[in-house]
Formats: structure tokens, sequence, C-alpha cells
């Protein structure tokens, strides 16, 4: 009875698993959709992209559904309870990179009929390339529990920063040589943000698996740090209570 | 009296003893002959038992092991991705071409969820087909249709079909926009004569009169240079009257860079060449010098002035690259694939000026086919692009007049 309880706790963690891979599977199309509708001006692909987010967030919302009801019923331990916890945090992540590559296209509507320079589409098209590139790396990191891809994605995420970098700077001096308008060159520096910002994202999530796989959370080395400084105050001083 | 009937009775079963084993003896020589016929290779059976036995076996060992197999090997061999399951929606068989679906990220698991979506569709008997569009990269597109499978009115399960699509929405593409880039091609300096000539008819001052007609003649240029590529292309793709000689690459490309060294200057544009270990190759130096000239041209076409263009000769084993590389404006990853159609244009808004044909990059591609090699292209917005046109040294579509000739040549 145990066994076959924990076999069905497995299986619904793998399902857990499979409908992340698909909601990320989503992201990781909505995001060239959402670069491609930039470069060619094209607000029916906007619209589309726009319009599908619902399904991502009905995905998302399954997902946490489901992680709720496995704690809820099998009150898990270790390896176990960090997948859970791991899965929910990084359904929230993807979600929210799906809304990033919506409030691109709502950008792409908002600066309608532009036209870009080649150089400002060739730094667009990288940064969708670079964003997808992370994206993917990520799920794959998650998928396959791979520790190891987990820990390049900040690196990779350097180049994303780096072409946003590239991508203000030229977007100013565009505005300063009177080819682009005000308007124009804020939405566009906020459409870089938001490229960037799906690079964090699939950093985040790289941060999530390594925890997963090994336990050990990012935040542990700062967290150790601000304990043994609570600890020397503990020594000097009257006692602090725990904050945990 | 009792010993006539027991004479009578003796003769019976001895009659249906012999035509009884006359039956056996003939059902035995019909075995047989099914054994024959089903390839069986070892002595003949002696008797009814026996050869049905082996049959018996035979049909057996088909059932269970050779006949599945070989349905098996070519359910897996299909181009179609295919999901059997039975009535309740249980997975009952997958093909390879499936597979990677079921434990596919990215596009895959998309493709899955579809199919699983269908599954249970098919299962309460409904049909259901549905084009998914996947961006990628790589894009793809993918038909996948459900369908119920009915026997006599009962469910048995349903089969879930996969098809890759996305090279027949390719050509459907290319043939579209051919139709209406040439159309487009042809259309504007035809339009610009027939207007020039009707303002013409009505005007009186030589000036202008002189003017016009010399715009009639540059439409009528245009148009003749376009028939003329048009006939250059089809010659080269036909590969006929091709006369193949030791054609030095260095010289093609001294020989391209001089024809278009005075538009470089016009735009300041810098024009390097690195050639000194051009190698000779079996070819025809016209339509390499062509497809060359065509590529420098293009380049100093989308540089903007103060750029530069650089034109290289690199060897890679054996293999020889005509490499053009240029700082300009360069070409849309999506259209990176499609510059070598006839009459495609990445953006017919900043080609407007430029004055080409639309075929220049055909021609390319055509002449490099032509000598059993293949152009490469990479390319960043903003940054520029390099083309490579990639040759094989020791030409391997000549035939044998063609290699005798060079061979006189040798010597």
């Amino acid at each position: 009875m145990q066994n076959e309880l924990r076999g069905n706790f497995h299986e619904d963690l793998d399902a857990v698993r499979d409908t992340i891979v698909t909601l990320a599977a989503h992201v990781t199309e909505a995001i060239p959709r959402a670069t491609d509708a930039l470069i060619n001006n094209d607000l029916e692909m906007a619209q589309d992209v726009i319009a599908h987010d619902d399904e991502l967030d009905l995905l998302s919302l399954q997902i946490e559904e489901r992680c709720y009801a496995l704690i809820a019923l099998q009150q898990p331990m270790a390896i176990d309870m960090r997948s859970i916890v791991t899965a929910m945090k990084i359904n929230g992540e993807f979600e929210r990179s799906g809304d990033l590559a919506v409030n691109i296209c709502k950008g792409v509507r908002r600066i309608y009929g532009i036209a870009l320079s080649p150089t400002l589409r060739g730094l667009i098209t990288s940064m969708g390339d670079e964003a997808v590139r992370l994206t993917r790396v990520s799920v794959d990191a998650y998928a396959e529990g791979s520790a190891g891809l987990a820990a390049a994605l900040p690196d990779m995420d350097d180049r994303l920063d780096d072409l946003q970098v590239d991508f203000i700077q030229e977007i100013f001096a565009a505005h300063a040589r009177g080819e682009l308008k005000l308007e124009e060159t804020v939405q566009l520096a906020l459409i870089a943000r938001f490229y960037e910002r799906i690079g964090d994202h699939a950093v985040n999530i790289g941060e999530r698996v390594m925890y997963m796989v090994t336990g050990e959370s990012p935040e542990s080395a700062g967290a150790a740090r601000a304990r043994a400084a609570a600890h020397e105050t503990e020594d000097a001083g009257p006692d602090v209570s725990e904050a945990e | 009296m009792w010993q006539f009937f027991t004479l009578v009775l003796i003769i019976v079963i001895a009659v249906l003893l012999i035509s009884n084993q006359q039956r056996e003896r003939s059902i035995l020589r019909k075995l047989k002959r099914t054994l024959d016929t089903a390839g069986d290779t070892r002595a003949e059976p002696t008797s009814v038992d026996g050869a049905l036995d082996r049959l018996a076996n035979m049909v057996h060992s088909d059932e269970s092991d050779e006949m599945p197999r070989r349905v098996a090997v070519a359910f897996d061999a299909m181009s179609t991705g295919a999901v059997i399951v039975d009535a309740d929606g249980t997975e009952l068989m997958r093909n390879a071409r499936a597979l990677p679906y079921a434990t596919g990220r990215h596009g895959d698991a998309l493709v899955e969820n579809v199919i699983q979506t269908q599954i249970q569709d098919a299962i309460r008997g409904e049909t259901t087909d549905e084009e998914l569009r996947l961006h990628g990269p790589p894009e793809r597109v993918l038909l996948i249709v459900g369908s119920p499978l009915v026997e006599a009115g009962e469910l048995l399960g349903a089969v879930i079909l996969v098809d890759d699509i996305s090279e027949q929405h390719r050509l459907d593409q290319v043939r579209r926009d051919f139709v209406a880039n040439v159309s487009h091609e042809l259309r504007t300096p035809v339009g610009a004569v027939s207007l020039l000539a009707e303002t013409l008819e009505g005007e009186s001052d030589p000036e202008v009169i002189d003017t016009f007609l010399a715009r009639i003649q540059d439409e009528a240029g245009r148009l003749s240079g376009l028939i003329d590529d048009l006939l250059d292309l089809s010659r080269i793709e036909g590969g006929a009257d091709a006369d193949t000689e030791q054609v030095d690459l260095g010289s093609v490309v001294r020989e391209s860079a001089a024809a278009v060294r005075a538009a470089a200057d016009h735009k300041a544009i810098e024009l390097h060449l690195s050639i000194e270990h051009a190698p000779s190759i079996v070819g025809v130096r016209s339509q390499l010098l062509s497809a060359v000239t065509n590529l420098f041209t293009n380049a100093i076409k989308y540089t903007d002035v103060g750029g530069s263009v650089k034109g290289r000769v690199v060897m890679h084993g054996d293999e020889v690259a005509l490499v053009v590389e240029d700082t300009g404006i360069g070409i849309p990853q999506k259209d990176s694939n499609r510059v070598f159609e006839r009459f495609y244009r990445v953006d017919r808004g900043r080609a407007a000026g430029t004055g080409g044909t639309g075929l220049g990059l055909s021609i390319v591609r055509n002449v490099a086919v032509n000598h059993g090699g293949r152009v490469e292209l990479t390319s960043q917005e903003g940054v520029g692009s390099t083309f490579s046109i990639i040759l094989p040294v020791h030409g391997v579509h000549n035939s044998g007049r063609e290699r005798v000739r060079t061979g006189e040549i040798d010597d």
C-alpha cells in the first residue's frame, strides 16, 4: 500500500514536470514570435502572442494546484519536497517569461509603423535568439536535473546583458541623430529590458535546479554569512531571537 | 449366409481403407505443395500428421515472430509519425518517427500536447486535424490528424498521424512569391515606359522631351537587362554550351573586382583582395566571372559610404572558397535561406533604389551548383554579410570529353 502510494506520487511528480516542460515550450515559442512581430511590424502576430497567454496562465495554475495537492496528500520529504518546491518556483519564472513576451508584443503595438535600422534589427534578432537559447537551456537543465547545465546559465546571460547595453546605446544614438522619436526610444528601451528580464528568469530557474539537485540554494552562502554575523552579536551582546 | 455378409463387410472395409489412403495421399501431396510454396526446404514429410505439424509451426512462427517484426520495422520506417491507442486511450504503439515527441521538449512537447488532445477526441469518435506551426528554430509546420479506428460499428481505438509538411509549405511560398515578384519586376519598367510615352505625346519643350527619352531608354535598358539575366540563368540552369577550361580563380576574382572598382570608389568603399594562394580549377570561366561579379556588385550596393568589401580565395582541404565579405546592412535571418531564389527581395523598399534585377544571387547559386559546389551565407543585420562560393578543386562534374580537352590544355 505504502509502495503503491509512493508509486503514484512519483507518477504525479512526473506529470507536474511534463506540464512544466509544456509550459516552457509555449514560452520558447512565444519569444521568437514576439521578436518576429517586432522586426516585421506584424500586429497580427503580436496579437496572437498576447491572446495565447491565457493558455499559459491556465497551465501555470494547473501546475500550482497539483503541487499543493501533492504536498497536502503525500507530505513529501527531502528530494521529493525539494522537487515540488522547485516546480512551484520554476512555474512562476516561466509564467513571468511568457508575460514578458506579451509585454514585448504590447510594445510592438505602441510603436507600430516604426522603421528600424538594420543595426537595430540585427541587435533585436540577437537579443531574441539569446533569450530563447537561455530559456531552452533552463528547461533542459530542469527536465534533466542537470546541475552542470544550470551552472552554465549565468555566463550565458552575460552575453544577453551585453547585447542589451549595446542596443540601449544604439537607440540613444539613433535618437540623437533624429532617427527615432522620444516615445519610440523609450518603448524600445523597455523592450530591451524585457529581453534582459527573460534572461534573468532563466538564470533564476538554473539556481532553483541547483537547489533541487544539490540541496544548496544560491542564497545559502549569503545566509550562512548572515547567521555567522548574528552569532557574533549573540556572543557579544544580548540574545538575538531565531528569525528563520 | 453370414459368410457372405462377412465377405461384403471385408470388401467394404478394404475399399474404404484404400480410398482413405488415396485421399490421405492426395492431402499429403497438397500439403507438400503448400509447404514448398511456403519456402520449406527440409526433407518431405511422410505423413499428413507430420506435414500438418510442420505447417502449423510455420504459421505459428510467422504470426508470433516474422510478420509482426516486418510490420513493426515498416511502421518505424514510415516518414509519418504514428501513435495507436486502444478504445480507452491507452497507448499501444508509437513508431520511431513519433517517439521523440513523447519525451520531447520545446517544440516537440507542443506536438505531444496536440497528440494527447486528439487522442481524447478520437476515442470519442471525432476526427480532428490541426496544422501546428512551430517557430523553432528550426521552423516547422506539422499536420496532425487524429482518427477513430472503427470496425463493424465497434470502436477499436484511434490512430494519430503526424506529418512534417514544412517543405511543402516552403515550396508553396516560393511559388507564390515567384509569380508576384516576376510580375512586379516586369511591370515596373513597362509601366514607366508607357507613362513616359503618354506624357511625351503632348510635350513640345525639346529639353523635357530629351529628358523623357533618356528615361525611356533607361527603363528599356533595365528591361533588356532583366531579360538578359533570365536568359543567362536559364542557360546556366540547363548547363548547356558550357565550355570548361582550366580557370585561374585568382584572375577571376581580380577581374570581377576591377569591374566594380569604379562603383566602390564612388561610395568611398575600400576594396581589398587576398588571392595569393588561389588555385586553378576546371570550370566555365564566364560563369564564374559573372557569379563573383554579382557578389561584388551586391556587396557594394548594400554597403554604406565609407565601408569595406573584401574578396578572398581560401583553400579548405579539397575545396576552395571564393569569399566576398562586406560591412553592409546585412540580411535578416529569416531571409537568409531565400535570397538565392529568383526575384526574391528581402525588402522591396531597400531594393527599389538599387536597380538590380533580383536574379543575381540565383545566378551565383546555379553557377556554384553547376561546378559541383555550393553557396554559403553568414550575415547579421547591421554588421555585414559574407557570401562564399565553395567549389571542389578537382572538378567532379566533367564528362570524359571535357577531361580530355583539359588534358590538352595541360600539355
